[in-house]
Order: structure tokens, then sequence, then C-alpha cells
């Protein structure tokens, strides 16, 4: 916790450091340079900060629910009311409304469709290494998957850890440091033997119906 | 230091006033477009910062940078424990601008106190910076002392707004899913104006 509150006052300190140095570089140009205004014209301002302000989009764009049409249809709304009336205010507000009236009822398939229970574990580690679904995958590459399957931070992630790995702190440490630091902070470790008994409970209640293999990771992704 | 009251007490009182009041007419555009912004970055500090009290994160974010796109491009980053080098490159890409704001104020702000400069300085954001620009008093130190309330008032408005959003957000049971979108369309609405900006002066030049 106080881990976390250090880092944060060096984040905004960084920021406020680094946006102020800006705004005094003129101020400094002219007293090093003894010139009342600063040499460089104004017109780097005008080109650099387009191209800023795309990549910006682009950022932005990342982390809403682009398996729906919705975050494109919001962009088309807020542009277009700012062509038509040109007041930021009503054009953000006007988006972003209509985006949280869509996204909250019929918008977030790819959350719904994913099932986040301890019988179906997305992650595995195994002694082949983690599995993700049938692949073998690195930490890292587990992590980019769960970002490119907008895998929401807010739900708990069960992590199957099968009973012959042998590794004891790799699991921990992956939830720690490749997790929680991605912003997956709920996750459980579920070990093979107690997850063996709760799908043996879930086989004798729906008898006659065979299951396929144990290992069966989510079918829609 | 120089001894400020004192430095100001040369200004009448009534023109004081009048001087107080046209800033903050000025500034009540301003203040419609900070609060509700402010709001709204505070309102996303609190549902996607995942930091403890962001009411308090929130508000320090807005003292610190008094810039609203920051403000606003820092929660995802903070919230994914980013690097410092990360953050600091992110400011860097973001408030590039503000670099080419002070060119217009150096010999107009030449001669003021150093810690009342450091102040304007610090508080130099798109709005407050045009409103100076636009300040028409001739006399310095009134010019001065328009410069101040001006930076004051839509700072205030500012971090007030980001508070305000943080407190609402973490308190309120509003629903905050999508909340995200008005970062989204932040930088839409910027980029259409300067598209349109663009073209507009295209327009011009041809003819």
């Amino acid at each position: 916790m106080t881990e976390r509150v250090l880092y944060l006052f060096g984040a905004v300190a960084v920021g406020s450091l680094v946006t102020f140095g800006l705004r005094a570089l003129p101020f400094v140009i002219a007293r090093l340079t003894r010139k009342d205004s600063a040499c460089f014209s104004n017109r780097a301002g005008a080109v650099i900060s387009p191209i800023v302000i795309f990549a910006l989009i682009l950022y932005a764009y990342k982390d809403l629910e682009l398996a729906t049409p919705w975050p494109y249809i919001a962009g088309v709304i807020t542009i277009a009311l700012q062509i038509w009336k040109g007041k930021a205010i009503l054009s953000i507000i006007a988006g972003t409304i209509f985006y949280m009236a869509v996204i909250a009822n019929a918008g977030c398939v790819t959350v719904n469709e994913l099932e986040y229970d301890a019988n179906k574990p997305l992650l595995r580690f195994t002694n082949k290494g983690i599995m993700f679904k049938e692949m073998a995958v690195t930490p890292a590459e587990a992590i980019e998957l769960l970002e490119k399957n907008n895998v929401p931070k807010d739900k708990t992630l069960h992590i199957l850890v099968d009973a012959d790995y042998t590794d004891k702190r790799a699991p921990w440490v992956f939830q720690r440091n490749y997790l929680a630091r991605n912003g997956w902070t709920r996750s459980i470790l579920v070990h093979s033997r107690k997850w063996e008994t709760e799908s043996k409970l879930q086989k004798e209640q729906n008898k006659g119906r065979t299951t396929s293999s144990r290992m069966d990771a989510p079918d829609k992704l | 230091m120089p001894n400020v009251l004192q430095t100001y007490s040369q200004i009448a009182a009534k023109e004081r006033r009048a001087i107080i009041q046209r800033a903050f007419l000025n500034s009540l555009p301003v203040m419609m477009g900070y609060l509700t912004m402010g709001f709204a970055a505070g309102v996303l500090m609190a549902s996607k910062g995942n930091v403890p009290c962001p009411a308090f994160w929130a508000g320090l974010c807005g003292i610190g940078f008094i810039s609203g796109t920051l403000s606003f491009v820092i929660v995802p980053a903070i919230a994914a424990n980013q690097g410092y080098w990360q953050i600091a490159l992110l400011s860097l890409a973001i408030n590039f601008r503000y670099a080419f704001y002070g060119i217009s104020l150096v010999a107009k702000w030449k001669d003021f106190p150093f810690f009342q400069k450091l102040f304007l300085i610090h508080s130099l954001a798109d709005e407050i910076f045009a409103l100076h620009v636009a300040c028409k008093i001739k006399n310095p130190l009134k010019n001065r002392y328009y410069c101040l309330w001006n930076g004051f008032l839509n700072a205030s408005y500012w971090v007030t707004g980001t508070t305000l959003g943080g407190l609402a957000g973490s308190e309120l049971p509003i629903p905050t899913r999508g909340i995200e979108f008005t970062m989204t369309a932040l930088f839409l609405v910027i980029f259409t104006d300067q598209v349109k900006d663009f073209i507009a002066k295209r327009k011009k030049d041809l003819r």
C-alpha cells in the first residue's frame, strides 16, 4: 500500500515537473540568451500538436470495447457535433453519454461471452509452462493475450496450477509481478486437486452428460 | 521578494476591484469548461485509476499539472503502474505545445517578481494562456494584477472540478462503465478543431 502511494506521488511529481519545465522553457531560453523573445518559430507548435493528438486518439481508443461498433459510432457522433455546432463541451458530453448508455446494456459482448469460473480457467501452469487456452506462452505473452482479448480487470481471474507442477513460487510471482502490475489485481490460484473435486461434484450434478477433457479452456474468446 | 501587497496598493482600490471583476467575468466561459472537464477527469480517476482516495489524487493531479489532457492520460498510465520514464515521455509528448506558449509572454512578463512569475508559468494552460494574451491592459502593474487573478481563478476551477469528480466517482453510485470515452472524445474534438482550422487557413491562403 505504501509502495503504491509513494509510486503515485512520484508519478504526479514527474508529470508536474515535465509540464512545468516545458512551460518555463521559453523564459529560461530568454534568460540565457538575454533576448526578449525566444528565437525559435511558433510554427513548430502548430505542426507537431495534430500528430500528437492523433496518436493520443489511438491511445485512448485502445482501452474501449473495440469488438463492438459503439466506440466508432460514438466517435462519429462526437466529431459530427463538433463540426456542426463547434461546442467542445457539448460534443464531449453527448458522445460520452451515448457511449455509456449503449455500453451499459448491449455493448458488453466481449465480456459476457467469457466465463471466469474455476472450472474454465483461462491460464494454467503446467510442466510445459504457462498455457493460455491450448497455447504455451511466456508470462509477457500471457499478459499480451489477456490485453488483446479485453479480459476485464475488475473480474476475478482464476489460474489453474497442476498438481504435479513443481515450482511453487512461479505462479505467485506471475500473479504479483505480471497480473497485478498490469491491472488484474484480482486473481486466484486454483490448485488442481481442489479443482478436480469441484468438477467431480459438477459431473455428478449433470449425470448422463459426458463432459470432455477437464482441461477444456473456454470455447469462446 | 518585494512586498506584494504594498506594490499593488499603488493601484486604487476601486480599480483593483474593477480588474478582479473583469478577470472573473472573462473567466466565466472557462469556468463552465473547466468544472465539467475536471469533473470528468476526477470521475475517470476514481473509476479507472486504481488508487486509494481518488479525490485526493485527482485534486493533486489538478494542482500539479493544471493540464486537462495530462490529467486524463495519466489515469490509465498509473493504473498500469507504468514507469517514471514512460510517464515523463507521455507528459512530454502531450504537453509539448506548452513550450511555445511562453514565447509571446516573455517580453510582457520580463520584470515580474520571481515567485509571481513562477506561479504564472505553472498555471499556463491553454485557456488561461488565451486570456493572458487577450488582456488589453497596458499598465504593467495592472496587467500583472489581472494575470495573477486570471491564473488563480481559472486554476481553482480546474482543481475544484477534478476534486469534486474524484469525490463523486468514489462516493456516489453513478454508473462509470464507459466513462473513459470522455478522454477519447476530448482528443477527437481537439483534432476536429485543428483540422477545421487547417482547412479554413488553406481556403484563406488560396484566395
